[in-house]
């Protein structure tokens, strides 16, 4: 590379030449394919220079945004002594699972009650703004007090409808107090939509069906669950621990 | 049908263009969990996978801003591949080889998109060397160039340094030509 070609080709892209000058550089331009190449890098790395180092309110916003976002969308499986101390007692939940059924009627089992309860995560979790009702709803969600979380899912569905996490979740609710109709209801909405909740509304909707004795609709629920969702074995587990 | 038709799918873009709230939520939405899948699954983090995930996106922002971009494919396989070259770049920074877990398309991928994706991603690493090229040059090539890229003339760049025009010119060629000499001779370590 020929350190005055570029000289000339800064002052050709600036605009700073006599007409002279520049017709004389046009005319070396046409016939040293050289020079051309070099003039294609120089451009290039303007342009590549001006994607980062320009100043740019609008990506800065935009930064910032998605940065919001990851709390939600990305949050961190939670490893934590209260973790390790879940997994203890479940393990010895487990265990006595086991052991009644065992020493009682293993044909009564309600296989429902294997699975988690669903946990609802709070705001800041979320990364999204706080509200009284939410708050009250996850306090008494979490405790598993599904009656008294509803009246405040109910507003907080009333104040924003599309909001598939409220709906989502009042969906749960119902369907914990067994009013199986209303859980649906809230659950296809879910399940329609395109939100996060979309196969665990699907798996509820498939256990509503299961608490009214109705397995086979249960069983057509839960297979509209692909092999990609992250609930894809538990309603697996779900099928084959129905079976009679 | 020509190849370079705009997708109805550039919505995404111009939502990206434009900070859109509720483009970008439904981007997350639609989109998060499945980078999120392919990262972890392969020696990734969850955090791993919110970086790639948001630099693609900026990346995109860039691409259209200042190149222009028109999307002639459909933008979910566009994005997923972009973040999935990013990753295996990542990997190999850091490396290791290889990815045996491929991540989840639903729709077969046309070319047109694997072009698309492609171009995109080689242009924008190809822009994040020129900028890390950049942060190894001197102080005052630094600034010359920095300077250089606004609207200032040459005149009122070199008044501002201190510094003849001339001076200016032959200062900021050196500086080019060594940037440049940087960008090539560390393309392949870039995986470009």
């Amino acid at each position: 590379m020929n350190e005055q070609d570029y000289v000339y080709i800064d002052q050709y892209l600036s605009g700073d030449m006599t007409p002279e000058e520049k017709a004389a550089f046009e005319q070396k331009l046409a016939s040293d394919p050289n020079l051309q190449a070099n003039l294609v890098e120089w451009q290039n790395a303007n342009d590549q220079l001006k994607k980062t180092l320009l100043p740019d309110e609008t990506r800065d916003h935009l930064r910032a945004k998605l940065e919001d976002h990851r709390a939600t969308y990305f949050a961190q499986e939670k490893v934590s002594v209260r973790g390790v101390r879940r997994m203890v007692y479940s393990a010895i939940a487990t265990a006595a699972v086991i052991a009644s059924v065992l020493l009682f009627a293993p044909w009564n089992k309600d296989i429902t009650k294997r699975y988690p309860p669903v946990e609802m995560s709070s705001a800041t979790e979320r990364g999204v703004a706080s509200t009284t009702a939410m708050e009250k709803a996850q306090a008494y969600f979490n405790k598993s007090k599904y009656a008294e979380a509803l009246p405040y899912l109910n507003e907080e569905v009333q104040r924003n409808p599309k909001d598939a996490f409220s709906l989502y979740h009042r969906g749960v609710a119902y369907y914990q107090t067994a009013q199986y109709d209303l859980a649906r209801a809230d659950l296809l909405q879910i399940y329609n939509g395109e939100s996060l909740f979309k196969y665990e509304g699907a798996f509820y909707i498939g256990l509503s069906y299961y608490k009214q004795k109705d397995k086979k609709l249960c069983k057509e629920w839960l297979e509209k669950i692909p092999s990609t969702a992250a609930n894809y074995l538990k309603a697996q587990r779900f099928l084959k621990e129905m079976k009679p | 049908m020509a190849a370079n038709v705009q997708h109805a799918d550039q919505r995404y873009i111009e939502g990206l263009l434009q900070n859109k709230s509720e483009v970008i939520t439904e981007i997350y939405e639609r989109f998060s969990q499945k980078v999120k899948g392919f990262v972890v699954q392969n020696s990734g983090s969850v955090d791993d996978a919110a970086d790639i995930f948001q630099e693609a996106l900026v990346d995109i922002y860039n691409q259209a801003k200042y190149k222009q971009l028109i999307l002639t494919c459909p933008f979910e396989p566009y994005l997923l591949l972009i973040c999935k070259r990013k990753w295996l770049n990542e990997l190999k920074k850091r490396g290791r080889k290889g990815v045996t877990i491929d991540i989840d398309e639903q729709s077969t991928i046309g070319e047109d998109t694997f072009k698309q994706a492609e171009d995109t991603w080689h242009d924008m690493q190809q822009a994040h060397l020129f900028k890390a090229m950049f942060e190894q040059l001197g102080d005052r090539c630094r600034e010359i160039i920095q300077l250089s890229l606004g609207t200032q003339s040459q005149e009122e760049i070199a008044s501002a340094l201190g510094v003849t025009y001339g001076y200016l010119r032959k200062k900021k060629s050196e500086c080019m030509a060594a940037l440049i000499a940087a960008v090539k001779s560390n393309a392949k370590k870039w995986g470009i």
